[in-house]
């Protein structure tokens, strides 16, 4: 699906999805932060439940600054796993997390990422990220969420709130390069710098933007599938 | 949605790890026969096996002893040979090279045009692959004083000295035969000029045959292509012009890498001026690729020397750096930087050093030429000028660069203490500072130093005048007369 088909209905309606799986009532703090992808610096902006009325209204908050920023061509992240309720400062670290809420399964094709995939590197991501959420399937794992993150796939499994420390942090690192020993191939490959509990992902409904967008390597909106 | 408890990720995590280390088992017993399941092509899976075996053995009589682990080197030539593999040769030929002690390529092709496939008791390939199980499975038993002891060199000097003494220059002192060189230097110095003059040295002494050599003239403009290609022609080496003659320099590259694959490289020498022709020197990826290619090449007993320029900045010692990613460097043989260290603009002369960044031979370390250079003066003429200087010299030269170039700097202050002593010869030395001081806007300190500097009994380019003491300890200092000229005439900005 092309940026330029993108209606701001679609966007407005799939950014939705990320109250789903990553974002969710009651948490304390949510951070959005926009990267601008030629390197200027980022914009972060936190929304504090105690700042608003209703989640509804803080939902319809993030959603419009996640869609307004992405309009203005930065890419639109949040953290992966909840922070501390008394968190202040500009982005969240590691340290502000408060537990592992997800892990996440990066899958992207190997070597030059810097412009849009084309179809045939995405489709390799698609395929991948079947056989690893199958293979984890049959050890019993539950179904994850699944994102066409708008060059690769997502897989987002939820974890029982494990505490945020050095040796989660080793664990999670150690399966992601398990994971990544196991299933890269020589077109796609499993991010292992994820492993981190201050990580941000991208959110649904925003169009990626990396490089330069052309008719074979288009910028997406992420989506969850 | 359910959740993933930390069980199940620390599950998953044995699972895998199980897996992994199984399918590592499996790369690494690519040795085994019967394990086609993985389709590992058959050259990879014999390059596998053969970097577990030592080279470095007695030639035995083509058998292979599982129960010694000696004398097998024969029995694994023929072994390799009875594979039929398109690269097997080559393959037998770069494991063998590595016992640089024993290696010759006549034994070599003696051994492998000596098997007889028609032999009744012939030997399988099935012998390399067992053999190659055998020492990792010895390596895992060794205790760490057998490995230390296995690693060890000691007894090997005479071998080694030996080969050391039969590398063979084809550029002298400074480039070996079947190696990879580097020069690098800035535009100007004079890296194809002392290349040629070097080249023509080899040829002239019959250390090499022209024919042998290609070079490949891709940074030059029209009259300096015609100029070196009559040099060229005059030497008998081949030189080769971008799109003349159907050359396409973007060929060249591959044409290598398949030279090196069917054995076609075998004392040929290349030389690429300059290489940015060839290779991206900024880019990781194509730097590297370039590298596997030339390593390959010379591997396969092709020479390579590359020109390159170095950054227009130079390090905190002055001397020039290679320009580019280190990956070049870093997977050549050989490396010089040559850096000039004297220029007379008069006279023409240039003094240039080659500094030897990286070695796998006997080259020098360090190795001095001066020559001419005038405008305009024909190519081969500059070719003639060329003489190899002692180190001595060279350091004399470089002291002269290097007090040239402190005299420019110097030369504010030198200029405002002769001025002022025209002025007023019987000026105290204290007084002469204060107005050089003025004048030049630098500190008396600075002045001080300066005035020490170009000072002593006689003059000479660097020894202006003479610091003397008079009545009361008053110290003056007195321009020494110029045996050459009228220091009236000459500018303050140059040396007298």
């Amino acid at each position: 699906m092309k940026a330029n088909s993108q209606s701001t209905n679609q966007q407005e309606e799939t950014i939705k999805q990320v109250w789903n799986y990553l974002l969710r009532e009651g948490d304390p703090v949510i951070e959005l932060r926009g990267i601008h992808p030629e390197g200027s610096p980022p914009k972060v902006q936190h929304f504090c439940d105690s700042n608003y009325s209703s989640f509804t209204e803080l939902k319809t908050a993030f959603e419009e600054q996640a869609l307004a920023l992405n309009n203005e061509g930065l890419n639109i992240y949040s953290t992966l796993n909840s922070i501390k309720p008394d968190f202040c400062g500009k982005a969240a670290k590691d340290q502000d997390v408060q537990s592992r809420r997800l892990l996440l399964i990066d899958i992207d094709r190997s070597g030059d990422t810097k412009q849009p995939a084309n179809e045939e590197e995405a489709e390799y991501a698609k395929t991948l990220a079947q056989e690893v959420s199958t293979y984890l399937g049959i050890l019993g794992w539950p179904d994850p969420t699944r994102m066409m993150s708008g060059n690769g796939h997502h897989l987002y499994y939820r974890l029982t709130e494990i505490e945020n420390n050095a040796e989660t942090k080793n664990l999670i690192k150690r399966t992601l390069l398990n994971l990544a020993t196991r299933f890269n191939t020589p077109e796609v490959s499993i991010d292992t710098s994820v492993f981190n509990a201050s990580r941000i992902t991208k959110i649904p409904g925003t169009i990626a933007r990396k490089g330069v967008e052309s008719e074979s390597r288009p910028y997406r909106m992420a989506v969850v599938l | 949605m359910t959740y993933v408890t930390k069980k199940m990720l620390l599950d998953l995590n044995e699972k895998l790890e199980e897996e992994n280390s199984s399918a590592e088992l499996q790369h690494s017993n690519l040795l085994d026969e019967d394990l086609n399941i993985l389709e590992v092509d058959e050259s990879t899976r014999l390059e596998v096996a053969l970097s577990k075996i030592s080279s470095d053995v007695p030639r035995g009589d083509g058998t292979i002893d599982l129960a010694t682990l000696d004398n097998y080197w024969l029995g694994m030539v023929w072994a390799i040979r009875s594979h039929n593999l398109p690269d097997g040769e080559q393959l037998a030929r770069q494991w063998s090279m590595q016992s640089d002690l024993r290696f010759t390529e006549e034994g070599f092709r003696d051994a492998w045009n000596a098997y007889d496939s028609t032999h009744e008791n012939p030997i399988g390939i099935g012998s390399v692959y067992k053999l190659a199980q055998e020492f990792d499975a010895r390596k895992n038993k060794l205790s760490f004083l057998e490995k230390l002891r296995g690693w060890s060199s000691t007894g090997e000097s005479e071998a080694m000295e030996k080969k050391m003494l039969e590398d063979k220059f084809v550029l002298d002192d400074l480039a070996l035969l079947g190696q990879w060189t580097n020069f690098y230097a800035s535009h100007g110095v004079g890296k194809t000029l002392m290349t040629i003059r070097l080249l023509k040295d080899a040829i002239e002494s019959g250390v090499l045959d022209g024919r042998q050599v290609f070079y490949v003239n891709a940074d030059d403009n029209y009259k300096g292509s015609v100029e070196k290609l009559a040099i060229a022609e005059e030497l008998g080496i081949e030189m080769l012009l971008p799109h003349r003659n159907d050359f396409d320099p973007d060929m060249l590259v591959s044409e290598m890498r398949e030279a090196a694959k069917k054995d076609e490289a075998r004392n040929i020498i290349i030389v690429l001026d300059t290489l940015k022709k060839f290779a991206d020197l900024m880019d990781k990826t194509k730097g590297t690729a370039f590298g596997k290619v030339a390593r390959h090449f010379v591997q396969a007993g092709g020479t390579l020397i590359c020109l390159a320029h170095t950054n227009k900045h130079k390090d905190s010692d002055g001397k020039s750096v290679y320009s580019g990613t280190t990956d070049i460097a870093d997977d050549s043989d050989c490396v010089y930087i040559i850096d000039k260290l004297d220029e007379d603009q008069v006279s023409g002369s240039q003094t240039i050093v080659f500094r030897n960044e990286k070695s796998r031979g006997n080259v020098i370390d360090e190795k001095s030429f001066s020559y001419y250079k005038h405008q305009g003066a024909p190519y081969a003429d500059f070719l003639e000028t060329i003489e190899a200087i002692d180190p001595e010299a060279a350091e004399l030269a470089r002291k002269t660069a290097e007090s040239y170039k402190r005299l420019k700097k110097d030369n504010r202050i030198v200029g405002s203490i002769k001025e002022a002593l025209e002025e007023d010869k019987t000026l105290a030395l204290t007084n002469l500072m204060e107005i050089v001081h003025e004048r030049s806007g630098r500190t008396i300190a600075d002045c001080r130093e300066v005035a020490d500097r170009y000072s002593g009994d006689h003059w000479d380019e660097f020894v202006f005048w003479k610091i003397s003491s008079g009545i009361n300890n008053r110290k003056a200092l007195a321009v020494l007369p110029n045996p050459f000229g009228n220091p009236k005439t000459q500018k303050p900005e140059e040396p007298s």
